[in-house]
C-alpha cells in the first residue's frame, strides 16, 4: 500500500519519467504477488486450527463465514489489477499520455482502498480469533 | 467463486486437483486473465490508449471491481443469514 501511495503520489504530481512509474508499478504488482505466494501456506495450513476455533462459538462464527470467506476470493481482484499496472506502464508512454496516467492512478485507488478494507476484514478474524480462544478455544 | 461454492462437486475438484480450492480457485482466475488478456490484446490494436477508450476502459475497471466485491461479500453474508 505505501508503495502503491508513492506511485499514486508520482503520478498525480506529474513529475514522473516512464522508467520511474514503470520501476514502481513492477515493484507492487511483484509486491502483491508474493504476498499471495507467502499467504498460501498460512491461509491452507496454519489457519486452520484458528478457523476451527473461531467456527465453534456463535459470537465469532461471522468473522470466518462472512469476513475470511470475502478476503481470500477479494484478494484475487486486487492480484489481477496489480498485475494489469505493469502491463499498462510497459506499453504506453506514461510521461505523454494522459490517459494512460489517467488508468494509472484509477487502478492505484482501487487497490489503496481495496488493501484498506482486506486489513480491516484481517483486523475482524484476528480479534475474532483472539476471543474464540479466550471463551475456551472451541 | 459463487459457482465453486454453490456445487460442492466444483468445491472439491479444486481442492483434489489442487491441493486446496482456494489455491485452485486462484490459478483458475490467472488463467482467465491471461486468456481474456491475449484475445483483448488482438481484438484492440489502434496504436497509442486514448484518452476516450481509457475513460471506458477505466469505468469497466471501477464497476468490475466493485461488483465482484458486492457478490463475494453479498454471497457470503446471505449465506451466512439463512
Amino acid at each position: 500500500m505505501i508503495t502503491s501511495g508513492v506511485a499514486l503520489g508520482l503520478l498525480i504530481t506529474g513529475k514522473v519519467s516512464n522508467t520511474t512509474i514503470r520501476k514502481t508499478v513492477l515493484i507492487i504488482a511483484i509486491l502483491v504477488w508474493l504476498s499471495w505466494f507467502t499467504v498460501i501456506g498460512v491461509y491452507t495450513q496454519a489457519y486452520g486450527v484458528d478457523k476451527k476455533v473461531i467456527k465453534a462459538y456463535p459470537e465469532t462464527k461471522a468473522a470466518h463465514s462472512i469476513g475470511m470467506e470475502t478476503k481470500e476470493h477479494t484478494f484475487y481482484t486486487g492480484l489481477i489489477l496489480a498485475t494489469l499496472l505493469p502491463l499498462i506502464a510497459y506499453t504506453t508512454d506514461i510521461e505523454n499520455n494522459k490517459a494512460a496516467r489517467k488508468m494509472l492512478i484509477g487502478i492505484l485507488i482501487l487497490l489503496i482502498v481495496g488493501g484498506i478494507v482486506l486489513d480491516a476484514l484481517g483486523a475482524w478474524i484476528s480479534i475474532a480469533a483472539k476471543i474464540a480462544w479466550s471463551l475456551g478455544g472451541g | 467463486m459463487v459457482i465453486k461454492e454453490t456445487y460442492k462437486s466444483v468445491y472439491q475438484w479444486l481442492a483434489s486437483t489442487f491441493g486446496h480450492h482456494w489455491i485452485g480457485h486462484g490459478i483458475l482466475v490467472i488463467l482467465v486473465f491471461i486468456l481474456t488478456t491475449y484475445i483483448a490484446s488482438n481484438l484492440v490494436k489502434t496504436g497509442e490508449l486514448s484518452e476516450t477508450r481509457a475513460t471506458h476502459l477505466l469505468y469497466l475497471i471501477v464497476a468490475g471491481t466493485i461488483i465482484s466485491f458486492v457478490i463475494i461479500g453479498g454471497f457470503f453474508l446471505i449465506e451466512f443469514s439463512i
